[in-house]
């Protein structure tokens, strides 16, 4: 009990909170431009952490990735340009609610339920974490390759229309995931002589490219097109939050169950729990028709969820010193400099900074309200502007941000690359967002694929030998062919028919 | 751009074979019993398999359907060019932003753009010239992203 | 303006520009440090307190960029390949010894201009808490009898990892590749997998273990260098433990591209110096167990050349370089 009064002292002082306001703001910022990640926004805040006290420190680094993890919804939502990799599951949802006149709605659902999300993994990472993190201790490649065929299952769950283009697509993700030198046996391929394709196809620019540049050629090529819609009522965005959380409780609730525990598997963080989640939220709708078309639900489900996984991740590093995913990884480093050693006992040696911290998540998910409430107004306005000038600004957007994982042109050329090949994707009816998640998963699937099979000598058997995997193969293989079966076994029940 | 179904299908059928000709060059590694040449391997028969099946259900459904859709846009003038000046315009700051450095690429490009949509001198030049030095201040200054000078290096700021 | 005269100006312009940053005193502009590896890797974390101690001496900002992917080599290009006006400086890591003998780059660290060599993590030889090897002859004796049993793991294929075990494997009379490599992303997933109990051997280095060693879920049986490392007195060294002299160790060094000119480095190296003896700095590495060094100069030259040498030598007794 002492050692919590102590961290609230450490908390609530005037220069603590500075810290969190100011990152807060940093965070929603960093977010918000496309090819900046959370990931950046950590790492540009090391060396101003270099000179802090360990409880700001921390404090500067969980405020700043929930926030930058709600804003990536932002330039997602107004101008179909994801901010962070972790919106991209929802992009087309939320461009589809603005389009449709209800960017507030989208924008206001996606902050709500992010924060409730974040709150929610908090709570968990606060009661659970040691029992939690031992459970990701089990996973061993095996495990994760049936993970990773579950989450590229959600491929054929979120193309809207034909799902056979939709399989098409996810190859198409997945041959893009073979170029470079960056695969088990570390052998370049399809690199053609060029030292920048041996470093693969970075994927922030192809995303910048498959989602912006595709709807600037889009645009360009329909000059007539009508402008979008904005909102006469500068209402509340938070009204019908309270309908929306009752109507979507549980969505709201398996979103962030699911996001905390993908979040806590090391190796598997926001981005793809947003997609898991955003697959699950339709696949046990009552209206999965009404996805793709401007729905909430599946940003309710999915907004919370990579919120909750931000929170889920801090499990495994701060009992094992294992990232949960790489903001976390370079939380690690940040905890050593502190004298916070990540393992068992820095819940007793440092309990007092320890709940600090803990208080800080909780902190930084409700103060997520006020400030996403005030960067949502501000943002909303870019609508207002003439399609002519916004357009070509955000093409120079988008450039920059291509520029800015990598720092080189390289990036620029890939986003063009990939902006002109979904447009032609898109305007034959193949949907690019499961292409995406084939670029996302496809170094991981091919990782756990070929090690899980080095290791077990080539026996696919090995698939199945463990618990765990085992569970979760016969899971997958259902999902699978489950539907498939269904349909025989109608067919044999109506054999007139 | 629309095509026929059976044509995209053929077009990734031959992507998907290429593929897997590549994917058959791949060498062995040494001390490894899984090559760099397992994996290509099952991507490119999942996509020939789909390919093959969207190609055949093309032709079986697909025979009144037009080879080749073409939108309106792409035949008016204004259209064509508004495509022509996005693609050339990143293509243009490809080539010269390392050499001619952001401050001078950036506008010209968005000028470009500007033009193409019909906004006139006085209003694009100001727009353009504004809109980049914001987001080079918050790219270069704020968020230290190393935005190329080029020729413009001994006024860097 | 003809096209000839706009040629002209850009001439012009770039003299001026070669012209400014060779008389001025260096640095009269920001920094840029490039980092061949992620955010959140040792190097990456290395190379942001480096820069942001750096940047109090120089008085000029210091940005530290990555540029990952390649294994590095993507990142070791764009250094090489710099302009040598000091405004572009790396992390060269001890990479830049084994991709040339894999065919994988043309460059070497002769491609480069070292300005010091800053860190040096040696390899130790990790076993899940719950192995029965408790001693690291042990450990042998169970890869001799069983060959290919055991599987090994923490960094890529032909990483600087595999060639420490294939090295000491060697070393030991027994065949390379009797611990077969299970390639992974780095030591940290290596490490989960071993105990997860996917992998039997992780020989990764002390600071990357070290979250496991003391969280009790690994154990380090011996450690690949001359001395023992004062954080962890108790794990013994090979040669004191086996008899095999071999040792192995990762390395990072602040370099710049070919032909770095004198005004920088004069100016460069007190402050990097001054950085490296600086308690924060000194604070820093200690804290997150990395190894320190310092060679500088011809010190620094020798280094890498033996490096150079040891690792092509292990690299092609186990197969892993390209024939020449």
């Amino acid at each position: 009990m002492d050692a919590l009064l102590t961290a609230f002292g450490l908390v609530f002082d005037p220069y603590v909170i500075l810290v969190i306001a100011c990152s807060a703001a940093f965070g929603l910022f960093v977010g918000a431009v496309p090819g900046l990640t959370a990931t950046m926004a950590t790492a540009l805040l090391v060396p101003v952490t270099f000179f802090m006290e360990p409880v700001p420190a921390i404090a500067a680094i969980v405020t700043a990735t929930a926030m930058a993890i709600f804003s990536g919804d932002i330039p997602g939502c107004l101008v179909r340009i994801p901010g962070t990799p972790a919106s991209a599951a929802y992009t087309d949802e939320s461009y589809a609610m603005t389009r449709r006149g209800m960017a507030e709605q989208a924008l206001g659902a996606g902050l709500v339920f992010s924060a409730m999300g974040g709150i929610f993994g908090s709570i968990v990472l606060v009661l659970a974490a040691p029992s939690l993190a031992e459970m990701a201790l089990k996973f061993s490649s095996f495990e994760y390759f049936w993970l990773v065929c579950l989450g590229l299952t959600c491929a054929v769950f979120i193309s809207t229309g034909d799902p056979l283009k939709g399989l098409i697509s996810l190859f198409i993700g997945l041959t893009v995931s073979l170029v470079g030198l960056d695969n088990p046996a570390g052998h370049p391929r399809l690199t053609f002589g060029s030292t920048e394709l041996m470093g693969g196809i970075s994927f922030i620019p192809a995303m910048i490219g498959m989602f912006a540049v595709s709807e600037v050629i889009r645009w360009a090529a329909t000059p007539d097109a009508p402008a979008f819609k904005v909102q006469a009522s500068i209402g509340n965005i938070f009204t019908g939050m309270g309908r929306m959380t009752r109507e979507y409780k549980k969505p709201l609730l398996r979103g962030s169950i699911v996001g905390t525990l993908i979040g806590a598997l090391p190796g598997a963080g926001a981005d793809i729990a947003a997609w898991i989640s955003y697959a699950m939220s339709k696949k046990f709708s009552k209206t999965p028709e009404k996805f793709g078309t401007g729905h909430p639900e599946g940003i309710v489900e999915s907004g919370a969820s990579n919120n909750a996984a931000v929170s889920g991740a801090w499990i495994p590093a701060l009992v094992f010193g294992i990232p949960g995913d790489s903001i976390t990884a370079i939380v690690i480093g940040v905890l050593y400099m502190k004298g916070m050693n990540p393992g068992p006992t820095v819940f007793m040696n440092n309990a007092p900074q320890l709940y600090a911290v803990f208080i800080v998540f909780f902190i930084a998910n409700i103060m997520m309200i006020p400030f996403g409430w005030a960067a949502i107004k501000a943002a909303k306005q870019i609508l207002r502007v003439p399609r002519s000038i916004l357009m070509p600004i955000i093409l120079l957007f988008c450039i920059v941000g291509a520029f800015a994982i990598n720092n080189t042109v390289f990036g620029v050329g890939l986003m063009l690359a990939f902006g002109v090949l979904a447009y032609f994707m898109e305007s034959n009816g193949i949907p690019v967002a499961p292409a995406i998640l084939g670029i996302v998963l496809g170094a991981m699937l091919e990782d756990t694929f070929v090690s899980s099979m080095i290791k077990a000598d080539g026996d696919l058997l090995g698939f199945f030998s463990r618990p765990i995997s085992a569970t979760l193969g016969v899971v997958t293989l259902l999902v699978w062919f489950a539907p498939l079966m269904i349909r025989t076994m109608r067919r044999w029940q109506t054999p007139a028919a | 751009m629309r095509f026929h179904d059976a044509i995209v299908g053929l077009l990734l059928l031959v992507g998907a074979v290429a593929l897997l000709l590549y994917a058959r060059g791949l060498p062995a590694m040494p001390g490894q019993q899984f090559g760099p040449a397992v994996f290509p391997t099952l991507v490119g028969a999942g996509l020939g398999l789909t390919a093959l099946v969207l190609f055949v259900r093309g032709l079986a459904a697909g025979r009144g359907q037009r080879l080749v859709e073409v939108e309106p846009g792409l035949f008016d003038p204004r259209g064509a060019t508004a495509v022509a000046v996005v693609l050339g315009g990143g293509v243009f700051y490809l080539l010269t932003s390392d050499w001619l450095g952001f401050l001078i690429v950036a506008p010209i490009v968005l000028l470009a753009l500007f033009r193409s949509q019909r906004i006139g001198w006085a209003a694009g030049i100001a727009i353009a010239i504004l809109a980049t030095l914001l987001i080079h201040f918050v790219f270069y200054k704020l968020l230290r992203v190393p935005l190329p000078w080029g020729i413009l290096t001994p006024i860097a700021w | 303006m003809n096209r000839r005269s706009l040629l002209a100006l850009a001439a012009g312009a770039a003299m001026v520009a070669f012209a400014g940053t060779a008389s001025a005193a260096w640095p009269t502009r920001p920094i840029t440090i490039i980092v061949p590896w992620g955010a959140g890797g040792g190097t990456d974390a290395t190379a942001r307190v480096i820069g942001s101690l750096l940047e109090k001496e120089l008085g000029q900002p210091v940005n530290v960029v990555n540029r990952t992917g390649g294994s590095g080599v993507v990142g070791h290009t764009a250094i090489a390949t710099a302009a040598p006006d000091g405004y572009t400086l790396g992390i060269m890591t001890v990479e830049i010894n084994m991709m040339h003998w894999q065919g994988l780059t043309q460059l070497t660290h002769q491609s480069y201009t070292p300005v010091a060599i800053y860190n040096n993590d040696p390899a130790g030889v990790q076993v899940a808490a719950d192995a029965p090897y408790k001693t690291i002859k042990d450990l042998l004796e169970a890869v001799k009898a069983n060959p290919g049993k055991l599987k090994s793991s923490g960094t890529g294929q032909g990483g600087i990892w595999h060639l420490a075990i294939a090295g000491m494997l060697k070393g030991a009379g027994i065949e390379p590749n009797a611990a077969p490599w299970v390639p992974s992303q780095g030591a940290a997933s290596g490490l989960q997998d071993m105990v997860a109990g996917g992998v039997q051997i992780v020989p990764c280095s002390i600071p990357e273990a070290r979250a496991m060693l003391d969280a009790g879920k690994v154990r380090s049986l011996a450690i690949m260098d001359g001395k023992r490392n004062p954080a962890y007195p108790d794990v013994p060294t090979l040669k004191e433990a086996t008899g095999i002299d071999w040792s192995m160790a990762a390395w990072r060094a602040v370099v710049g591209p070919k032909g770095l000119p004198k005004e920088v480095t004069d100016r460069l190296l007190p402050a990097l110096k001054k950085a490296h003896e600086s308690k924060e700095f000194r604070d820093f590495m200690a804290k997150q167990g990395f190894g320190l060094l310092w060679a500088e100069g011809a010190e620094a030259e020798a280094f890498l050349k033996k490096s150079n040498a040891d690792l092509g030598a292990v690299m092609k007794a186990v197969g892993l370089a390209k024939s020449s």
